[in-house]
């Protein structure tokens, strides 16, 4: 994503931004990864948009079924911040 | 020629380590024996899910890499489905297996790894 800034009919300058997913060398984006992911989700759970996260579109892509993945199997939540305390007694009692 | 797949399971959490290993080690021999090639079977971690699952809160997670057949799918799919200790599975579809093993393993050992290289570009960019 390439970001220009006009000033009187002409360009000023053009900062190219890269993917900081790429430039910190992340081999790649996966759903077991979870604290990375945790890095791109904001508080009430959602997928955080590009322009907030930065990332090339491939890597984005990538993101966006990493976490629908993982929210599948319980490792992330589909809705944070919700109160599940209601519905299931304490919530970090271990019975076992 | 075979194709490469990951198997990852969800069991009940309130069921001691060997019922719930007992139960991945049963769906592992069904892979095997419906012309699969496992590659690595282990078990992940026993975490607290992120929302309750028919009102439990923990469950045991599995992973299991292995090289099969359509036939293989059908077969575990079938029977994954009556099992009432089975939260969630999924089988997803991987390229190279070997290369998936060593990512699990980076991950299992040290899970922070990825986030870590993220942290340090974020604190070199401020």
């Amino acid at each position: 994503m390439g970001k220009k800034r006009e000033k009187k009919g002409y360009t000023v300058g053009v900062r190219k931004k890269i993917c900081p997913l790429d430039l910190a060398r992340v081999p790649k984006i996966n759903f077991k990864d979870l604290e990375l992911l945790n890095n791109f989700i904001s508080e009430k759970g959602k997928i955080v948009s590009r322009r907030v996260s930065g990332l090339g579109a491939k890597n984005q892509k990538a993101l966006t079924e990493a976490i629908k993945i993982a929210r599948n199997l319980s490792l992330l939540s589909y809705s944070e911040g919700l109160s599940t305390e209601n519905q299931t007694g304490n919530w970090n009692s271990d019975s076992r | 020629m075979k194709q490469g797949y990951e198997f990852i399971l969800v069991v009940d959490g309130e069921l001691n380590d060997k019922d719930s290993h007992d139960i991945f080690e049963k769906y592992v021999n069904l892979i095997r024996a419906n012309e699969g090639e496992v590659n690595l079977a282990e078990s992940w971690e026993r975490k607290k899910l992120a929302y309750p699952i028919k009102k439990k809160l923990f469950g045991f997670y599995y992973v299991c890499y292995f090289q099969g057949t359509p036939k293989t799918l059908t077969e575990l799919n079938r029977v994954i489905r009556f099992d009432e200790f089975v939260f969630r599975s999924i089988v997803l579809k991987v390229k190279n297996v070997e290369e998936e093993v060593s990512f699990f393993k980076t991950i299992k050992a040290t899970p922070q790894v990825h986030a870590d290289l993220y942290y340090d570009l974020q604190k070199g960019g401020n």
